[in-house]
């Protein structure tokens, strides 16, 4: 049996300049579904309830908040009903929060995979973002049933609620990247950012709306990137009112910028995971 | 360039940071950190060093040598999985690799599910798995278990899943690092015989890690000795096997191990075994490489014997599987001289054991008390071979057994008076 003339690979020692494996990922592709695929599947193995978690915690989340912040503290809702209003925020602060826990968390608990055998880095922390991908679908389309109960029709501008829901998943993929690699020598980083994602959230405007907040408390929030984007969204789907001018421009810069600088930084870091995790 | 060699290290080298790691990687290499006491700041640790090799297409090469040599780092390099510091590796056709076998095989999953998995980490494509599963199924024997997860195998049944993914990788070059540990010796065989046929048919080449010389010596073309992170060896499987065991120094594989540092928890009193040394047939030079059917002999260097007057001595044979193979006990022994140090020869006029790897295991009684006042456990590493012997016959009698018993055997016909044996 004669095999065909093979490709040469060359083996040097890493360049100081980082070389982000994007072909290596696209090539891998294969794995990168399979591992997704993993993922989603032993999330719900041996569960009685299976998928119905994915739309129980949404649900579950909407209704506390719409009690805590819409009934009790009687924020505004911008006149949507509170619970649909907070159901939405949730929806695509999940994309953020399980995005960033389980990118940080993909190195780490695939350590086999790293130090034994060879599979594209990046392929870990991606299938990671599929996985959520997946769940997000899912939210979604609770979402959407929520809203036809009550009665929402949603305006042309819902078309761009992919748009930022796609901002929020580079904006999460690219801290996620950052924190994964560094989570391969320090595994505090795994405790830090689960308490990080907590105060995040209350940060941002999942459980109230940003017109809610202070003035005082006005550049301080217009740090938080999230700010725009999650603000956007309620604005595409609920017809809310857009968020200013300038969050939106830091959210949708910062979210373009964050996983170049992420696939950047987890680069420079890549050739030494084997040794260190 | 049909002549142009598969895999081509020119003057690789690697260093670990020592004050930097984790624990896993101090683990690897520990004496070398515990010796300095804690690692202080960045200490460089080099794993590899200057290593230069050509390996040209179909060639089965095997890599042998002491552990924290450099064998698994030299694959890992490799296969990618990590970086190296200096050199250049030239690979032409793609790598696969049987590092360890079953990395991303997940208990909750289904045997078909990790198969997929498995083989997508390990490089194949999903259609290419799908079109060798029933053939990977059928290698490993679990037709059966297939939609079961793979938590409610058994162990041998995990592995042999494991293997049979990786063997069917359509990789040009197979990197393999000590899998035939694993498994049934009947189960070990059918690997042999597989990575054999890639090698042979498949045109493949592999580079093959291992500690037992069984597989080294029976299937490998040409065998590469790495020591402390050099190749101090390249040539015939025969003469690497020799040369590393034969080798100069207090290492393993060198014949002679000093045992003070070793001790059990016995109370330090009485006597102490303090050396161990093995002879091949000439009696002079330490070696750990046996031959089977051949002379040899075990000094054991005791001090501390005028303390307890008598003493007897006892050597037992394990296979590296753990099993027990035989156990020798010295009669009640007094010493000669003043010293109370004392040499205690046990000579074998024709080791009875089959190729392998044996480890000895040592204890000291007092005769008087018949109270045990020393032991060392794995003292020593044999390593048995048969160089009479035709690898097949070598490799049938591996498989079955540890002793080799001296038996004539004869032929009568059934009902003709019982006579002599007539051949």
């Amino acid at each position: 049996m004669t095999r065909p003339a093979p490709g040469v690979v060359r083996l040097r020692p890493p360049s100081r300049v980082p070389q982000p494996g994007l072909v290596e990922l696209w090539r891998a592709r294969d794995v990168v579904l399979m591992l997704a695929l993993r993922d989603i599947k032993l999330r719900y193995r041996q569960t009685a309830f299976g998928i119905g978690w994915v739309v129980l915690g949404p649900l579950l989340g909407a209704a506390v908040f719409a009690v805590v912040f819409g009934g009790v503290a009687d924020l505004s809702s911008e006149g949507v009903p509170y619970f649909v209003f907070t159901l939405a925020g949730i929806t695509a602060w999940n994309v953020v929060a399980s995005t960033v826990l389980r990118t940080t968390q993909s190195l780490v608990q695939n350590a086999a995979m790293v130090s034994r055998v060879y599979v594209p880095r990046l392929a870990l922390p991606v299938s990671a973002m599929v996985a959520t991908v997946v769940d997000l679908a899912v939210s979604c389309g609770l979402l959407a049933v929520v809203c036809a109960i009550e009665g929402i029709a949603p305006g042309p501008e819902v078309l761009l609620a992919p748009v930022w829901l796609l901002l929020l998943l580079g904006l999460a993929g690219g801290i996620g990247l950052v924190l994964a690699a560094a989570m391969v020598r320090y595994r505090d980083i795994g405790a830090v950012v689960v308490l990080g994602v907590q105060l995040v959230l209350f940060a941002s405007p999942v459980a109230y709306s940003a017109a809610a907040v202070p003035a005082r408390f006005d550049l301080l929030y217009s740090v938080n990137p999230l700010v725009g984007l999650l603000e956007g969204f309620r604005w595409s789907v609920l017809g809310t009112p857009a968020p200013s001018a300038g969050r939106l421009a830091a959210g949708i810069a910062t979210a373009l910028v964050a996983p170049v600088l992420g696939v950047l930084w987890f680069a420079q870091r890549e050739p030494d995971f084997a040794d260190l995790i | 360039m049909a002549d142009a060699p598969v895999i081509r290290a020119v003057g690789v080298g690697k260093s670990y940071r020592t004050g930097l790691t984790a624990s896993g990687l101090r683990e690897a290499f520990g004496t070398r950190v515990s010796r300095s006491g804690r690692p202080t700041a960045r200490t460089a640790f080099e794993a590899l060093r200057d290593v230069s090799f050509e390996v040209p297409s179909g060639q089965i090469l095997g890599v042998i040598g002491p552990n924290g040599a450099g064998k698994s780092t030299l694959l890992k390099i490799l296969t990618r999985v990590t970086r190296l510091d200096r050199g250049e590796v030239e690979l032409r056709g793609s790598v696969g690799s049987l590092l360890e076998v079953g990395t991303g095989f997940h208990p909750e999953l289904t045997g078909r599910e990790n198969v997929y998995l498995n083989g997508g980490v390990l490089g194949m494509r999903r259609r290419e798995i799908t079109r060798k599963l029933d053939e990977i199924v059928a290698f490993a024997e679990v037709e059966e278990f297939l939609d079961t997860p793979v938590k409610r195998y058994s162990t041998g049944m995990a592995v042999r899943l494991a293997f049979a993914v990786a063997a069917h990788l359509d990789a040009d070059i197979l990197l393999v690092d000590e899998v035939l540990a694993v498994g049934d010796a009947r189960f070990q065989e059918r690997c042999v015989t597989k990575l054999e046929s890639l090698a042979a048919d498949g045109g493949r080449t592999v580079l093959f890690v291992s500690h037992n010389m069984a597989p080294i010596r029976r299937m490998c073309d040409r065998v590469l000795v790495l020591v402390d992170g050099s190749l101090t060896f390249d040539g015939s499987p025969a003469e690497a096997v020799r040369a590393y065991f034969g080798g100069p120094g207090d290492r393993e594989g060198s014949g002679r191990w000093d045992l003070l540092e070793r001790r059990n928890p016995y109370p330090p009193h009485g006597i102490v075994l303090e050396r161990l040394v093995i002879t091949g047939p000439d009696h002079t030079l330490p070696t750990a490489a046996l031959e089977a059917g051949a002379p040899a002999a075990l000094d054991i260097h005791l001090s501390g014997f005028d303390q307890v007057g008598r003493g007897i001595v006892g050597v037992r044979f394990s296979t590296d599987a753990g099993l027990s193979v035989a156990t020798m006990v010295s009669r009640s022994l007094r010493t000669a001289g003043r010293s109370g140090r004392e040499v205690v020869r046990m000579a074998l006029p024709s080791l009875p054991l089959a190729p392998g790897r044996y480890s000895i295991d040592l204890s000291v009684m007092s005769a008087e008390t018949g109270q045990p006042v020393d032991g060392v456990t794995a003292a020593g590493t044999v390593e048995v071979w048969s160089a009479g012997m035709g690898r097949d016959a070598w490799a049938a009698l591996h498989g079955d057994g540890a002793v080799v018993i001296d038996v004539e055997w004869s032929t009568r016909p059934i009902d003709a008076p019982a006579s002599t044996g007539d051949g």
